[in-house]
Parts: C-alpha cells; structure tokens; sequence
C-alpha cells in the first residue's frame, strides 16, 4: 500500500507492506520512533497503530535547541 | 491501543511504563506528575515569589502555566512572573520573544526581557563573531550559558525572587550530566539536580526544574494538545553542540532499552548528591573584583570570558 508522510514541511509518499505501523514507516525513513510524535488527521497516535492506505502522517521531531 | 485508564483510544504510548493514555489523560498524569515533583523535591513554598526563566520554547512556557495555575488555585501566593534573556541570536531569539509575548498576554503574566546587548555592549552573534575570528575554540553555547547564568541570577535577585524556575526536562538533565561524564568533568555534575545553587542564599537565587522527570517527548505533546503559542524554533547554533550527539544516543538506547533515560536519571540523582557533598564547603564565595557578582575567584567566569573577547 502506499502512504504518504510529511516531516519538516516536505511531503513523500512510500509504498510499504500490508499490516505494517507507524513505527515500520519510522524505521523505514530512519527516523528513532523514540526522537518523533505521529499525526494522522489532526490527531497524535501511538507508533503501534496500523498504518492505512492513503493516508498522510506527519511526523514531528519533538527536540528543541537552545 | 486503548487509554489504561478509561480505555479509550490512546495518543501516547509510554514504553518506559507500559501506560498509554488518551488525550484527557495524558494531561491529568502529565500535570500530577509535575506537582509531585514539586512537593517531593520541596521545591516552593506558599510565600514564595517565583520567576521562570523563559524562552518562547513549550517546556519554559509548560513551567510557567503550571506555576501560574498553581497560584490561581490559591497555593502560591504571588503570581510567578517570566524572565527572558535576549542573547542576540538572529532569526531565533528574535522569533521566539513574539511567541513569548503572545504566550504571557493571553495568561496575564508579568514579564521582564533583558538582553546581552544590553548588558555587555554586543549580541551573542557578534562575541561568535569575534570569537571565531580570534580562533578561541569556543562554543557559542559556551558563551550562551556563560552569560544568560549571570544575567539571570543577577536579574531575579534584583526582582527578589525567592526562587528561579527553569524549563529543564528530563532529557536536558541526562545529556548535561551524559556530557560532563565523557568530558572527564563529572564534578561539575554537583551543579545538576532538581534543585540547585544554596551555597550563599544571598547572592544566589535557588533554582528548581519542575520538568526534571518529564520526558521531552511529552512536554512537546502537551504543549501542542495545550495550543501554546510555540513554534519550538531551532536555534542556529545549537547543531555545532556535542550536546546533539548525545540526545541522539540516548534516544536509540531508549528505544532498544526502554526505561533507560529513567535509570540513567535515577544513578544521576545518587551520584549528584555525593557529587554535591564532596564538592560543597570547598569553595569559599567572593564578590567579583569587577562587577561584584558572586564567585570562587577573584573575577567572575563571566568577566573572564568578556576580558578575553573584547580585549
Ligand atoms: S543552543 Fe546554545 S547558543 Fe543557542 S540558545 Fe541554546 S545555549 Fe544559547
Ligand atoms: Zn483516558
Ligand atoms: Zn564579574
């Protein structure tokens, strides 16, 4: 299936397996699940949630510098 | 994945503690924990006048609601005011002190902005300057702290705060004391903890971190689900820090290991308490011989560092 993630202002889309989470998708984009929040339709969700077909995920570096 | 409370969908799940919480609460638990960090460390009392050091970034702006809410629910007798340090750091700092603006306007909190131009005749931008054109080896972060410590101790003692609140989280304090440990410079971890700064009560205003034990992570959630008026912009220098390298270690420990930022926290809080012991009562405190300002030597880190970049 293909989804589509957004992350500091670009957006990509990216074609991965069936059954796969939000935490697949991170690994994927090499990006540490422990380092980001997730958002699909304007709501934050756990990086064990399914992923759906279609849908954007925008992904969020929680760290600040200074 | 369901709340473990009411067992609604969740947004958050805390692999340190296998809890998941939907949004209502993620807040509640966020909040307690905050004031139990409070209460355990003693960190205020009801007299108390409390500033915070802010920022314009969520975690100061976190500190400054729960303290503020903590005075409107009638625990805290006067209402905590903010303190921010202008550095001169174009197209950060800048940025940032309009999102701090907007942030005290809409909750109604005094706030009182000084800045290092103002104090030491140039922006942090030019000392860079300066200092990379005289090849000093030093990090713009190094000077940063340097001068927003004095300023901010001088400046809450002229407010006569009783205490001085600071936006540290959870993992601010693992990668200060991750970085003083490779750097072979571990005393300086006695400087670390929830509360510091008690070595002459007069000269320096005590400071307490009420985010000691949250993770950035949920500051950044709460912050969000809150609508605070952040952006979280990035300061320019702060790629140039060890600092970077080290929060990226520890998120992948964190990952493989859940759990681990809380025990390393955990050896941190033992280890500073003996740090603290052995190091407290060596040093005697004098007023600097320039500016007056406390310190173990004859002049002032601070004097120091601005002998060395203007002269
Ligand atoms: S990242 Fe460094 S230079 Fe930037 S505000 Fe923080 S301490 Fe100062
Ligand atoms: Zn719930
Ligand atoms: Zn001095």
């Amino acid at each position: 299936m293909k989804v589509y993630y957004k992350l500091q202002g670009k957006k990509k889309s990216i074609e991965m397996p069936a059954n796969k989470t939000v935490e697949d998708l991170l690994l994927k984009i090499k990006q540490n699940p422990e380092a980001v929040l997730v958002a699909v339709d304007n709501t934050v969700i756990p990086e064990n949630e399914k992923l759906k077909n279609g849908k954007t995920y925008l992904i969020m570096p929680v760290a600040s510098g200074g | 994945m369901k709340c473990t409370i009411c067992k609604k969908p969740a947004i958050i799940n805390l692999r340190y503690s296998k809890d998941a919480y939907c949004q209502q609460h993620f807040i509640s638990t966020f909040d307690k924990k905050v004031i139990d960090t409070i209460n355990k460390n003693k960190m205020l009392q009801y007299n108390d006048k409390v500033g915070v050091g802010v920022s314009g970034g969520k975690d100061s702006m976190i500190t400054l609601f729960i303290l503020n809410r903590l005075h409107k629910k009638g625990k805290l007798k006067h209402k905590p005011i903010g303190i921010a340090i202008d550095e001169g750091i174009k197209g950060y700092r800048d940025k940032s002190l309009v999102d701090l603006r907007k942030f005290c306007k809409e909750y109604d909190i005094e706030l009182h902005e000084f800045s290092i131009k103002d104090e030491f005749g140039k922006t942090l931008d030019d000392f860079v300057k300066i200092s990379d054109k005289k090849k000093m080896a030093l990090k713009p972060c190094s000077i940063c702290g340097v001068f927003r410590r004095y300023m901010l101790n001088k400046y809450s003692r002229e407010l006569k705060l009783d205490k001085l609140a600071t936006g540290h989280n959870l993992d601010d304090e693992i990668q200060s004391f991750m970085i003083n440990l490779f750097r072979g410079d571990a005393a300086r971890s006695a400087r670390l903890g929830p509360i510091t700064g008690v070595i002459r009560p007069k000269d320096f205003v005590l400071r307490i971190k009420p985010l000691y034990f949250t993770p950035e992570k949920e500051s950044f959630l709460y912050s969000m689900i809150r609508k605070f008026p952040t952006h979280n912009y990035v300061c320019p220098y702060a790629h140039t820090a060890f600092r970077n390298e080290v929060r990226e270690s520890m998120d992948q420990l964190e990952y493989k290991y859940p759990g681990t930022k809380f025990s390393t926290v955990k050896s941190s809080l033992r280890f500073i308490e003996i740090a603290k012991d052995a190091y407290s009562g060596l040093k005697e405190i004098n007023n600097c011989k320039l500016c007056g300002e406390p310190t173990s030597k004859k002049t002032c880190k601070t004097c120091e560092l601005i002998e060395k970049l203007i002269n």
